[in-house]
């Protein structure tokens, strides 16, 4: 088992980075903003961490215009 | 010119200051990553299940062609539903702020709008479909050396049908103005008229659907790119009729 997550790391690094760099900078944003256009920032958070890759893309759709 | 360049600086910024050049291009990356591990993992997940079945029989190993079809199966759904969401509020973010009315009353032509926000998609959606492409295409040759046929047209077709859709977006923003909801709608309704279409075999061949339906065919050599010409023809018409459309309701429409 060990050795063929080994032989995953290739994909799974870039994969965890990009979705941590996604979630990170739609958590950040979400931080900064007061005024929401939808919800309120507690439940931006939650979303944002819960759903992983729908949550930022909506949060960047929805409240970035 | 001056006022496309402008436009254009505009289109960019703001989609650079919105994230939504940046969403787009991380979700494609994705995408491009997903695939060929997906392709990796599935004989695993499908011994699992059978063993748990109980049902047993010999899996083919894992090829080229696996990658690719998780590939196009992951674009051809996810990625162009998240283009459409991304891309969906272009115009009608514009009516619902009301920031166009001052630039027209300066003089700025409308069709200049609608062709520079089209353009800009259009070059946003290449350059995140490139990434992607190019990703599970290094990590294929890495993984797997099998041969496969029309590997550029096979990504080309799907590349032709998201432009298809960002057209389509325009037209459908210019009749509904301020209404983004509108807009996802009419773009779900015309995908899903085109598929029920789509089952009469004669119609199908015609159909911007039947690009993205053939990625898989193509690459296996089943198809020519040839046999695609009625359907990418019909596609680059309506593309183009849809701009046209879109500029002649714009055209007519009170800011």
């Amino acid at each position: 088992m060990n050795n063929e997550i080994n032989e995953l790391l290739p994909f799974l690094i870039p994969l965890a980075a990009l979705q941590l760099i996604l979630m990170i900078t739609a958590l950040v944003m979400a931080a900064r903003q007061e005024t929401f256009k939808y919800l309120n920032k507690p439940v931006w958070v939650l979303i944002i961490i819960l759903f992983n890759l729908i949550g930022p893309i909506l949060y960047f759709v929805l409240e970035r215009r | 010119m001056s006022q496309v360049r402008a436009l254009f600086k505009k289109e960019a910024v703001e989609s650079v200051r919105s994230f939504k050049l940046f969403a787009l291009i991380i979700v494609f990356m994705i995408i491009g990553v997903v695939s060929p591990l997906t392709a990796l993992l599935m004989p695993d997940i499908l011994e699992a299940v059978m063993e748990d079945s109980g049902i047993a029989f010999e899996l083919p190993p894992v090829s080229a062609f696996d990658s690719y079809s998780q590939f196009f199966s992951n674009a051809n759904q996810m990625g162009l539903v998240v283009l459409v969401i991304i891309f969906g509020s272009i115009l009608t973010h514009e009516f619902s702020r009301n920031t166009l009315v001052n630039l027209i009353t300066k003089g700025l032509k409308k069709y200049n709008i609608i062709l520079v926000k089209t353009v800009f998609a259009a070059l946003a959606w290449t350059l995140a479909f490139v990434i992607s492409a190019l990703i599970t295409y290094l990590y294929t040759i890495y993984y797997w050396g099998d041969a496969v046929h029309n590997l550029f047209a096979a990504f080309g077709l799907t590349w032709l049908f998201g432009v298809f859709l960002i057209t389509l977006i325009m037209a459908a923003s210019a009749v509904f103005k301020s209404s983004f909801p509108g807009v996802l709608i009419t773009v779900l309704a015309v995908v899903i008229i085109m598929m029920i279409a789509g089952i009469h075999p004669d119609i199908a061949e015609f159909l911007p659907q039947y690009l993205i339906g053939s990625n898989m065919a193509l690459l296996h050599g089943e198809l020519e790119i040839g046999d695609m010409m009625p359907s990418i023809i019909a596609t680059v018409i309506s593309s183009i009729l849809m701009i046209v459309l879109s500029i002649l309701i714009f055209n007519k429409t009170e800011m």
